[in-house]
């Protein structure tokens, strides 16, 4: 060591430390440009945390490596050799003493020379000025370097003031919150980053606030579309928040967007559009009330299949949406039920009672995102109706003949079933009402239940008039419905008096009719002179024709409602002439000074045509009322002989059953009693019967007075009041035995009147049969006489002189005639010898479905002229036919603009000459096409007919225009196309299709007869009947026209063919179960009138099953039921006529009389309630007169 | 200048956020997505009873710019394609759901160097077996209805309809019919979706340009 060594290493310290203080000041100028770095694009990008944490970590990175790097200059040495060189080239005039001496001390062999040179002084290195050692040049740039950055550091402070500081803090503190400072702020943005409804519009709503002249722009970027900004205004001076509003019209895709106000900036928003909320489906589980005796039913789809709901019913209710659901809520008007969301969340659950006096009641659920969705529940509701309860007998109130009891005939219906009825009696007295319950029924029979009751015969001591009324219950818990027949009257007169108010009936009757066809016949020659000139016609002289016709429709309208039915048999005849004829007629009339006088002449030619059609059959009925008055009172006197002895019967088998030695009741000695005068009153009416029918049958009119002779000699009432006296001494076997008598004896005046009624019967068969025969006989001579018509035209045709002009007009028809024939012949000879046999496939594809095309026809294609084109037989076309490797694919196929204007008439081939033609496999689903019918003048549309052809293919590439071609084609491509098909014989395989004429196969499992050729002829080929059922869609007329499967129905029997009978595996249409129900009803009325059985009922049920056969031909659906309804009624009735005699005789139900569409629209029985009441003041202010 | 600039930018101001707004409901109609510009349209035919249409999709192409349209559709058709066999070059768009009762309107701008066009809508169903759901499969729906054709020219009736070979030209079509008939109503019932079809087919070889393809609801279902 030296003694230099210690200032040297002291020196050395001291440059250490002023390196040090370089290098820190370069570090902290780094360091400091890293911190203004990052707070200027803080202060102008506004870093997130990550960023301000990042550039944070730079700074405080390059912090620390400053330290370090201070560190480890600060940790090292100098050697004094090392500060010697440093001295020496810092200060020059030392000149190397300074090295050289510390070097020669150094060294350890010393020489002579290093001794002495040791020896002298070394240099002063304390007078040294250590300053010179300096990097002046490398201070020089550290510190400026720092003073440039804190220059950077601090000015900034001066522009941007607290900002920039707070920019500073937000670095230095990058975990800090403190939010930096803006220019502007965006304070809120709606609705974020949200959830919206598909299509829907968005409202995008901005607040900021900020200094003056800010921009605020909107940034959109929907999902695979262009990026845009949209501006939207500028922040103004006004204090506070400003809002800016985009609206985006519809989101149809997946939108990001934000906000920007100056240098502010919102995060970036996502708008997710989703469809709405959707119902999936709804089903239901319906439990009705158990009363009913329904089953539970299960809906699979409550949304939009209409479902009828029992009143009261249970429902369970399982909902399925297409979002996860937050809320479902089952409606009705004034009940709300939560349904239960459950697994998975789009699922909601609940049961709740149907009422259906609320109606169907809505679904209402919500989603998350607040969507709601509604449907109505399409449940109909089934209201427990009131049961219905008819009256069958009787239908108005009843004269009760002596001796007759009142008898109730009623059928009950409910909905669900009944539960009991009661009848009352009806008595009224002067200070009050009473009602006595005579029978009570508990009713187990279900929905239906048919009842009788018969009273006892009212006493002498009864009052005249006996008043009933039902009243039935059904089975609704916990509150039966209740419904009450009207009063039903029943009035005790004499046989003698009824007979005799017959008898006046009759005559108003015939007064009526007279005086109808002196008005017809007065109005008809008022108007027939004007028939060819209806102008000449005074004014208003029309008019008062109308008002007569009308006056003569009303009348005969009062006759057809008199519920006596005064026109018997007859009644049909004058109820057409009413609904028909004479409708016309009056609207005719009433028409007719009103329009142009050019069309007034047919308009009242038809209507004096129609008057006399009136007239005419008005003096036909008018003739025949005699007759039918007559067959009438035959008709009444045999049902009141047959009664006499159903009573006497009775009384017998009553009588038979009595204990010994207990007395009578005293109902049945009256009863009996009562039949001698029963009895004595019928001898009375024959008599004079007898009188009255002489003019017409007078066998009959001796046959009668013969019965009354022998009564009265068999002394039958005589022995009836003798049974009587027996019966009320309790002489039971002495009243046995002249009952007996009785009774024998009225069997034999029965079947004396019998075998007159079935010899008569046979007569009038006979009669009428002998009709039938001269009517076909004269039908055949009309026939013979046509036929002789044509050969005497043929005869014309050989005439030499054809000169004559008549001649001439005759030749022309006739050859018209014979050009139709001709082309009738040539065309079945043509169908015989063209067609090949047809393959058949029986190959029926189940899935044909339907495309409709909106074609626009061509405008002015519909009077485009037809044209020609002949088409000669080719082998290639043979070729064609046999060839087919596969089904082929269909390309671009549209319907036609144009109808088709060509006639195609083709070279047909020989059936020799014909391939075997491939038969393709159907594929699984068939497509067709459809379209509304082309318009085209009739005439162009019969000029394109084109010809029967055989030229075809087995497949075919089927695209472009669907059209009528020349060629037939096996492949079943056909489509329904919007042209009619051809008036022609097509062969080959297609759908079903339009109308028109083929014999090719279908190869549709299913589908519709649409619109097509409507000029079908019945004809036939040779094509043998094919397997497989076709269901038809609908209803359509067709004819036979070829061969194929048995598809659709008919009504009338089919044509003879060479074909099986192949009748259908469904029951019969509603309409042929009509028409065949009417054909019985009307043989049955035949069959009784005949036997002068009372046959109102039977009239009735025939014109009721007449007109509920023409409702469901012209579809009037509704009308059909209603007509059934009163048909059955009627037979019921009719059932309860056969079992009564004269007592239940109807008469008028009111003074009244009402048409017959009224009539048969209501019976008595269906009176409103608001009526009744009526009703029964009526029938009160009746028993206070008598 | 400056005047034009800032009309040209009110201009732009203005129509853009209509832009945003626009109710077409045809996806990619202007077939100018930038990532594919076919995106949304059906141009590959190789499903079941399409074997006239295998190579369909190499006639199709979006072509960048003609006559001064950008990002066009182009079809191309010979003779063979347009004529002889006669299948045609065709796209359909994807299934657009529809509201029942609702008129629309396709409107089409396009031209021609040859070949005729038939552009329509065509309505599907649902077919049988599917449960309804937002997004249909093409083998899930069944064609039920093909509207009135887009008929460029005056002549509104035919079956094609011919563009202008000169300049573009823009019509539309309406549908469903007005006053459609019993048989037109029963089918239009079952109406769920519509797809735009465009197809080059008929006239002479060339390609059928196509662009701006809109459909819009122009009425709402009649209560």
């Amino acid at each position: 060591m030296t003694p230099l060594d210690p200032t040297l290493i002291r020196i050395g310290r001291w440059m250490i430390r002023r390196k040090t203080g370089r290098w820190m000041s370069a570090g902290a100028a780094v360091c400091l440009l890293i911190l203004v770095l990052a707070a200027s694009m803080d202060f102008f990008l506004r870093l997130d945390r990550f960023g301000r944490t990042l550039w944070a970590a730079l700074f405080f990175g390059g912090i620390m490596g400053v330290a370090a790097v201070a560190a480890r200059i600060l940790s090292r040495r100098y050697p004094p050799v090392a500060v010697a060189a440093a001295l020496e080239r810092a200060f020059p005039f030392l000149d190397n003493r300074l090295i050289n001496y510390v070097q020669f001390a150094e060294k350890r062999n010393k020489g002579p020379f290093e001794y002495a040179y040791l020896e002298t002084r070394p240099p002063a290195l304390d007078q040294l000025d250590l300053l010179a050692l300096r990097n002046v040049k490398a201070d020089r740039r550290a510190f400026g370097a720092l003073t440039f950055a804190l220059l950077l550091l601090l000015l900034p402070a001066l522009w941007a003031g607290p900002a920039w500081a707070n920019s500073l803090l937000r670095i230095l503190n990058p975990f800090s919150n403190r939010p930096p400072v803006l220019l502007a702020r965006i304070l809120s943005v709606s609705p974020g980053s949200a959830t919206r409804l598909q299509g829907a519009p968005v409202l995008l709503e901005c607040k900021a606030d900020g200094k003056r002249g800010q921009p605020v722009l909107l940034e959109l970027a929907p999902a695979g579309g262009r990026k845009s900004t949209v501006r939207l205004g500028i922040l103004g001076d006004q204090q506070g928040p400003q809002t800016f509003v985009f609206s985006l019209d519809a989101l149809t895709t997946e939108t990001r967007y934000r906000f920007r106000a100056g240098d502010d900036r919102s995060p970036l928003f996502t708008l997710t559009p989703r469809p709405p909320l959707a119902f999936r489906s709804i089903s239901a589980r319906i439990f009705p009330p158990e009363y009913t005796g329904l089953e539970p039913r299960f809906v699979a789809d409550a949304l939009s299949s209409e479902t009828l709901v029992p009143d009261r019913s249970e429902i369970e209710l399982e909902v399925q949406c297409n979002y996860p659901l937050v809320s479902a809520v089952v409606s009705q008007k004034s009940d709300t039920v939560a349904l239960q969301i459950s697994e998975p969340p789009t699922t909601g659950r609940g049961r709740f009672r149907f009422d259906a006096e609320q109606g169907g009641g809505t679904i209402l659920a919500g989603d998350a995102d607040g969507l709601t969705a509604a449907a109505p529940l399409s449940f109909s509701p089934l209201a427990d109706q009131p049961p219905r309860l008819q009256i069958l007998v009787p239908q108005g109130p009843v004269v009760l003949a002596p001796g007759a009891v009142p008898t109730l005939q009623w059928v009950a219906t409910d909905d669900y079933g009944l539960s009991q009825a009661v009848l009352e009696q009806i008595i009224e007295t002067q200070s009050s009402t009473v009602r006595l319950e005579v029978a009570r029924w508990p009713i187990d029979t279900g929905r239906e239940w048919t009842g009788e009751w018969k009273g006892d015969p009212p006493g002498t001591g009864s009052p005249p008039f006996l008043v009933y009324q039902l009243a039935i219950w059904d089975n609704r818990l916990p509150d039966p419905q209740p419904a009450r027949s009207p009063f039903l009257v029943f009035r005790r007169q004499p046989l003698s008096a009824a007979l005799e108010d017959k008898q006046k009936n009759a005559e108003q009757t015939s007064g009526t009719l007279d005086r109808l066809i002196r008005m017809q016949q007065e109005n008809l020659d008022r108007t027939e002179p004007f028939a060819d000139r209806p102008t000449d016609a005074r004014p208003g002289q029309w008019a008062e024709a109308a008002q007569v016709q009308q006056n003569i429709r009303i009348l005969a309208g009062q006759l057809l409602a008199d519920p006596r039915r005064p026109l018997g048999a007859l009644q049909t005849s004058v109820a057409r002439l009413w609904a028909n004829e004479m409708q016309e007629t009056v609207a005719l009339l009433v028409r007719i000074p009103d329009i142009r006088p050019t069309d007034q002449g047919p308009m009242a030619q038809r209507a004096v045509a129609l008057q006399r059609r009136i007239l005419e059959t008005l003096i036909r009925v008018n003739l025949a009322m005699p007759r039918v008055q007559q067959h009438r009172q035959i008709s009444d006197l045999l049902a009141l002989l047959d009664a006499l002895i159903r009573n006497q019967q009775k009384i017998r088998d009553a009588v038979e059953v009595l204990p010994p030695h207990s007395p009578a009741p005293s109902g049945l000695v009256d009863r009996q009693d009562g039949l001698a005068t029963q009895l004595a009153e019928f001898l009375e009416t024959c008599e004079r019967e007898a009188r009255t029918i002489e003019k017409g049958d007078t066998r009959f009119a001796a046959l009668l007075r013969e019965v009354a002779a022998e009564a009265r000699s068999a002394e039958i009432a005589a022995d009836m009041v003798r049974a009587a006296e027996a019966l009320e001494a309790g002489d039971f076997p002495r009243a046995l035995s002249l009952q007996e008598r009785v009774l024998a004896a009225l069997r034999a005046l029965q079947k004396k009147l019998s075998e007159w009624r079935v010899e008569a019967a046979q007569e009038k068969a006979e009669v009428l049969l002998e009709t039938v025969t001269e009517a076909k006989a004269k039908l055949e001579k009309l026939r013979d006489l046509q036929s002789r018509i044509v050969e005497a035209m043929r005869e014309v045709d050989s005439q030499p002189d054809k000169s004559d002009k008549a001649y001439d007009e005759l030749m022309e028809e006739v050859s018209a005639i014979k050009s139709n024939m001709a082309e009738a012949v040539l065309q079945i000879a043509n169908d015989l010898h063209i067609f090949p046999e047809l393959p058949v496939g029986n190959d029926l594809v189940e899935d044909v479905f339907q495309i409709y095309e909106d074609m626009k026809q061509v405008p002015g294609s519909e009077d485009a002229k037809a044209a020609e084109l002949g088409l000669q037989k080719e082998d290639w076309i043979l070729e064609l036919l046999e060839k087919a490797q596969g089904r082929l694919d269909d390309m671009e196929m549209w319907l036609t603009p144009k109808p088709d204007t060509v006639a195609r008439n083709t070279e047909n081939f020989d059936q020799a000459e014909l391939p075997k033609i491939p038969v393709l496999p159907m594929p699984s689903e068939l497509e067709d096409l459809i379209g509304d019918l082309l318009e085209q003048a009739e005439e162009e549309k019969a000029k394109s007919d084109d010809s029967a052809t055989n030229q075809g293919s087995a497949d075919m590439p089927a695209g472009w225009d669907v059209a009528e071609g020349e060629f037939v084609n096996f492949s079943a491509k056909g489509k329904s196309g919007n042209q009619p098909p051809d008036h022609k014989e097509q062969d080959g395989r297609s759908l079903v299709g339009r109308q028109g004429m083929s014999d090719g196969e279908t190869t549709a499992g299913s589908g519709k007869i649409n619109e097509g050729d409507p000029n079908m002829e019945a004809r036939r080929t040779r094509d043998s009947p094919q397997a497989g059922q076709v269901q038809e869609e609908d209803h359509a007329e067709a004819k036979a026209t070829g061969g194929g499967k048995s598809a659709g129905y008919a009504e009338e029997e089919g044509m003879a063919g060479s074909g099986p009978r192949r009748d259908a595996p469904m029951e019969g249409s509603d309409l042929g179960l009509l028409a065949q129900m009417k054909r019985e009803a009307e043989a049955l009325y035949a069959k009784s009138s005949l036997l002068h059985v009372r046959t109102i009922g039977l009239e009735q049920a025939v014109e009721a099953l007449r007109q509920a056969t023409e409702a469901l031909q012209n579809n009037r659906i509704q009308q059909v039921r209603e007509f059934q309804r009163i048909a059955v009624a009627a037979l019921r009735k009719a059932k309860a006529e056969l079992d009564s005699g004269l007592s239940a005789e109807i008469l008028p139900a009111d003074a009244t009389a009402r048409p017959p569409p009224d009539l048969a629209a209501g019976l008595a029985d269906e009176a409103p309630e608001e009526f009744r009441e009526l009703v029964s003041q009526y029938f009160k202010s009746l028993v206070e007169t008598q | 200048m400056k005047t034009g600039v800032f009309l040209r930018l009110s201009l732009w101001l203005l129509i853009l956020p209509t832009a945003f707004g626009a109710s077409n409901l045809v996806v990619n109609g202007s077939f100018d997505d930038p990532d594919h510009p076919l995106r949304g349209w059906r141009y590959k035919y190789d499903r079941e009873g399409e074997s006239w249409y295998l190579s369909n999709h190499e006639r199709v192409q979006v072509v960048d710019e003609y006559a001064g349209r950008k990002k066009v559709l182009a079809l191309y058709g010979d003779r063979t394609i347009l004529f002889d066999t006669g299948q045609g070059t065709k796209v359909d768009s994807a299934p657009i759901p529809i509201e029942k009762g609702a008129r629309y309107k396709l409107t089409v701008t396009a031209r021609t160097t040859g070949p005729s066009s038939r552009i329509l809508a065509e309505g599907y169903q649902w077919r049988p077996g599917i449960k309804p759901h937002p997004n249909p499969e093409w083998h899930e729906l069944r064609k039920c209805f093909k509207s009135e054709l887009v008929y460029f020219g005056k002549e509104k009736g035919g079956s094609m309809s011919t563009p202008s070979k000169t300049a573009w030209q823009t019509a539309s079509a309406f549908f469903p019919p007005e006053n459609p008939s019993p048989l037109a109503q029963n089918l239009l019932s079952k109406m769920e979706f519509v797809v735009i079809h465009i197809v080059a087919i008929g006239g002479t070889e060339g390609t059928l340009y196509v662009d701006d393809v809109q459909l819009e609801k122009i009425s709402s279902p009649k209560p």
